[in-house]
């Protein structure tokens, strides 16, 4: 588990993270969302251990990082703009993270990158931004450390390798316990692959929630009242994020369960209603709405 | 295990992305050493299968100095030693500038002392390896050439070891400017400033306190760095290089290793501590600790305005207002630049006032410490019990040499050798000489005044004496007059041995060159001093020399002993060899005199009188001639020659320490003997050359000689 608590970095008097407090669970993927200068990056880099925190500490399996090998170990930092050797190929970065982390698996990688068709005697230098961001996360899912540390690093990929990467993330997360942490400033990259979500903004975190439980735990549901006595018994003692109406038809935002709409709107006299899926974009809207934020602002643009 | 491995690796993979440092670092190492022997040895083969005359033996001779010159102390190994240590130090740690590689190589589970030992220790083996392999090349072609035996190698290990600590000393400083900075050419500029800066601010202070001072001396003691390993090289290995053998050589570097050692160390300690305390954010800022942005403002700002005020007053012929305006600009002008290297920005010109107002505040002071002299530069004299003894130079520069001939300056030779302990006369004289500026004497020398105090400390001093003042006079009998006095400035009061190998000795009287025979210097010596024990300022000052005894040594040393009159014991032996000539010459002897009257009064003077003070009736060259005003009469009549040749004294022969207006550099005389004088002359010449004292010109040369509109 990595844990990170009232966290602060300047850079230059500018507060670049600002007593930031998450906590992020083993096997999970953690989605890092936020606009550019949010600090998504700097908390990576404190956690990866690259830059010291002015207050605060990040421990992981609580170990403090900063200058600790034994809690490097255990993770694979991955920077927005990676960096390999000069005149490198994919052999030689092996051979270097293979003599770095004990249980880099060779044979894997190998494997790997043929199914990603990257050759692995090219220069990476003449490699594609998206083609040296594979490489990358090859490099840093077959060292096998328990937490890999993504900064932007699937923004430019493509879907198809997007999903290969997720298959990749699930197979190693079943037989190896690993924990992605994923920085985005895109909310829409992170939608099919995390399982939570922190939401970090000029430098501190507006939530941080389960994607699950934020899908379960709001509902939208359209519907036509037959009355609007019939509306006021339905929404009675509901939290009602959002509302909105369009001649007859209404459409809420509600904090409750699935079960919980179902049974409520039983008891009231509708001409039509259904519950509606949410997209996380929408659920974002909703939740940073509730904290006075307008998150299409933020990060939707 | 893992770590182990992941040294190993780290190692390797640091040599890897080290392949073009090794590279360049082996050309310049074969170049400089197996490139520059061939070069050495070719020329001396050459040289002798040219047929030069040479023995075997000095031919073998020649190829194992050579081998010498090429592979041991060199004073062009410097600048490479420099460039390589630098290269190796900056490229070695060189990705913390760039914030890419910084996230890689300080994310990965590498030990930050171990990833500063691999590339630390690879730095030294990159060095060590393309050194010695190159020496050993070297040293196989030697062999074979036949330019090596064990002096030699001896010798080439010495240098070795010289040259290697000083890499370190390079290497390290290299590595400290690397922690402090974030950018490649802040770290190469900071290099050169750690290397320089000591030397550069005694440089400079040196300059200041001769701008400045009026009794600066660098006669015995010239500022040196203490810890500048540039300035050691610099001053110390030419001395080792002529060195006769490897022990001397050997001797007179271990102190240098020590301290090169010790100063290696303490700068790879401070290195080490910047490393550990560096934070990543630094890659690509001017300056990696921001706190010391202000601190390395003051410090480079400082030194460097106040080195532009003072090349300006040099330039500006002692302006002082022009500096100081100088001074204040480029305090200005560097601080704004400091400001904009900080930030990348130009805009962060005025940033920081506070430190820029340090800066200009420290400018003002320093300049007016120097200008006012405000602590009292000019003012010291030490009290007399303070004082253990003197050395002193005055008005002359004798020649010394040491057991081999070798030339020994006299700065050296009467620190070393004076030990005045009669310390009134002294200290009143420099009392005396504050209160007089040397341009209202009327005669102004100089004295260089090494002060040994009691505490170990030594002072020098220099100070101008009127020999006119008749007051000084005695204080100046009680310097010279002394044993002490003698034995330093004059090697022939304590050199016995020398004179056993004398080679050539002669008499002169200004027209007369004697030949004296060379197995007599014990003889002359032992005469001379014994008429030096009358030797003193009221002596030298009120008579002239009526002769000089010239005597050459080995190695073209060479000595001039000069002849006055009351000096009874010399001139007895000078007769019995029938060398002796009196200075006054006799007329039968002469042939004609031609006098030169070049009618200074007439002349157009040119250029600021005011800086030649003393040249208007002394130094010719003050005037623009004329020559149609100069006007020349030889007379041929016995009489004539009679009148003249009582006031006359012969060119050639010192007068140091006489007033340059004794005589009158208005006339120049020119004697010419008769064939067929008995007058041993020198015969091969076409005349001598003498001139009037100065208000004793006869009245009928001065009539033959009028200018005639």
């Amino acid at each position: 588990m990595i844990e990170i608590h009232n966290l602060t970095k300047s850079f230059d008097k500018i507060k670049a993270v600002d007593e930031v407090s998450v906590t992020i669970r083993e096997n999970t993927v953690f989605g890092l969302i936020g606009t550019n200068g949010a600090g998504k990056s700097t908390v990576l880099r404190m956690i990866s251990g690259v830059l010291k925190p002015d207050s605060g500490t990040v421990t992981l399996d609580n170990m403090p990082v900063y200058d600790n090998v034994e809690a490097k170990k255990k993770l694979f930092f991955i920077a927005d703009e990676p960096y390999f050797f000069a005149n490198s190929n994919a052999r030689a970065m092996e051979r270097y993270y293979s003599g770095i982390y004990e249980n880099f698996d060779k044979a894997e990688f190998y494997r790997y990158l043929e199914s990603f068709n990257l050759d692995k005697n090219r220069k990476i230098g003449t490699f594609s931004k998206g083609m040296k961001k594979q490489l990358a996360l090859l490099l840093g899912i077959c060292a096998h450390t328990r937490y890999i540390l993504c900064d932007e690093t699937f923004d430019g990929l493509d879907p198809v390798m997007r999903q290969g990467i997720k298959s990749i993330f699930a197979k190693e997360m079943e037989e190896h316990g690993l924990t992605p942490v994923i920085a985005s400033h895109n909310l829409r990259e992170l939608e099919d692959i995390c399982d939570h979500v922190g939401l970090l903004h000029k430098g501190g975190v507006l939530l941080s929630k389960d994607l699950e439980d934020m899908k379960c735990n709001l509902q939208k549901v359209q519907c036509v009242f037959a009355t609007v006595e019939e509306e006021l018994k339905a929404l009675s003692g509901m939290e009602v994020l959002k509302k909105e109406q369009r001649g007859s038809l209404r459409m809420f935002t509600i904090r409750c369960t699935r079960e919980e709409v179902a049974a409520r709107f039983a008891t009231v006299d509708t001409v039509f209603y259904e519950v509606l899926p949410l997209s996380l974009e929408e659920i974002f809207i909703s939740e940073t709405e509730v904290v006075g934020y307008d998150i299409k602002k933020l990060i939707l643009g | 295990m893992t770590s182990r491995n992941s040294f190993w690796v780290s190692s390797v993979e640091n040599h890897r992305r080290r392949v073009w440092v090794w590279i360049i670092t082996a050309l310049v190492q074969v170049t400089a050493y197996v490139g520059i022997l061939t070069v050495y040895l070719s020329r001396i083969r050459k040289w002798y299968e040219e047929g030069a005359y040479i023995t075997a033996e000095e031919f073998r001779e020649a190829l194992y100095q050579a081998a010498q010159e090429a592979l041991g102390f060199q004073k062009d190994r410097l600048i490479l030693v420099v460039g390589l240590a630098f290269l190796i130090g900056i490229q070695g740690f060189s990705y913390l500038y760039d914030q890419k590689k910084v996230d890689m190589y300080h994310s990965v589970p590498v030990d930050k002392n171990k990833r500063f030992l691999v590339i630390y220790g690879n730095g030294i083996i990159i060095y060590l390896a393309t050194t010695l392999a190159s020496l050993l090349i070297s040293v196989i072609s030697a062999v074979v050439q036949g330019a090596v035996n064990g002096e030699v190698m001896a010798g080439i290990g010495v240098a070795f070891v010289w040259n290697f600590l000083f890499f370190l000393i390079m290497y390290h400083t290299a590595i400290l400017a690397v922690m402090l900075t974030g950018n490649r050419f802040i770290t190469l500029f900071a290099s050169g400033t750690f290397a320089l800066y000591e030397m550069m601010l005694y440089i400079l202070l040196e300059n200041m306190q001769e701008s400045f001072f009026d009794t600066k001396d660098s006669f015995y003691l010239s500022l040196r760095p203490k810890l500048s390993a540039v300035a050691d090289y610099l001053y110390h290995e030419h001395e080792i290089r002529d060195l006769e053998n490897v022990r001397e050589m050997a001797a007179m570097a271990l102190p240098f290793y020590g301290k090169w050692f010790v100063l290696a160390a303490v700068i790879l300690a401070a290195a080490w501590m910047c490393y550990r305390g560096r934070l990543s954010e630094a890659a690509g800022k001017a300056i990696a600790f921001p706190r010391l942005e202000p601190v390395v403002k003051v410090l480079i700002v400082i030194p460097v305005s106040i080195g532009l005020g003072m090349w300006v007053y040099g330039a500006g012929y002692g302006d002082t207002t022009l500096a100081f305006v100088t001074m204040i600009a480029g305090g200005v002008i560097c601080s704004a630049v400091m400001e904009v290297i900080y930030d990348f920005d130009l805009k962060s010109m005025f940033r920081h006032l506070i430190s820029s107002g340090i800066t200009l505040a420290g400018i003002v002071i320093i300049f007016f410490i120097f200008k006012e002299d405000i602590f009292g530069y000019d003012k010291y004299v030490p009290k007399e019990d303070k004082v253990e003894s003197v050395a002193l130079v005055l008005n002359e520069y004798p020649e010394f040499w040491d057991e081999n001939f070798g030339y020994v300056d006299i700065s050296e030779a009467a620190a070393e050798r004076m030990y005045i302990t009669y310390l009134e006369p002294v200290l009143s004289l420099a009392l005396k000489a504050q209160q007089e500026k040397p341009e209202e004497m009327e005669d102004a020398r100089v004295m260089h005044v090494l002060y040994r105090l009691r505490s170990g400390r030594e002072v020098g001093r220099k100070f101008y004496i009127d020999f006119g003042n008749p007051a000084n006079a005695k204080l100046l009998d009680q310097i010279i007059g002394t044993t002490e006095y003698k034995e330093g400035t004059y090697q022939i009061m304590t050199d016995q041995e020398s004179f056993d190998r004398v080679q050539e000795m002669t008499y002169s009287n200004g027209a007369v060159e004697i030949a004296l025979p060379a197995e007599d210097g014990q003889k002359i010596r032992e005469a001379y001093i014994k008429d030096m024990e009358q030797y003193d300022f009221t002596l030298i000052r009120n008579n002239r020399p009526c002769g000089e005894i010239s005597i050459r040594f080995p190695n073209w040393r060479g000595y001039s002993l000069y002849v006055y009159e009351s000096f009874e014991n010399t001139i007895a032996y000078l007769k019995e060899r029938k060398a002796y000539y009196p200075v006054t010459l006799d007329p039968g002897d002469i042939d004609s005199i031609t006098v030169t009257n070049y009618h200074n009064e007439l002349q157009e003077v040119y250029g600021d009188t005011s800086d030649i003070y003393d040249t208007r009736d002394g130094n010719a060259s003050a005037y623009s001639y004329d020559e149609s005003r100069v006007v020349s009469e030889t007379f041929y009549e016995e009489e004539e020659f009679a009148k003249i040749l009582p006031v006359i004294y012969p060119n050639n022969m010192s007068a140091i320490w006489h007033d340059y207006e004794e005589t009158d550099s208005n006339y120049d005389v020119y004697i010419t003997f008769r064939k067929d004088t008995s007058y041993p002359y020198d015969r091969g010449s076409y005349g001598f050359n003498y001139q009037f004292y100065t208000g004793e010109v006869p009245e009928f040369v001065d009539a033959a000689t009028a200018y005639e509109d």
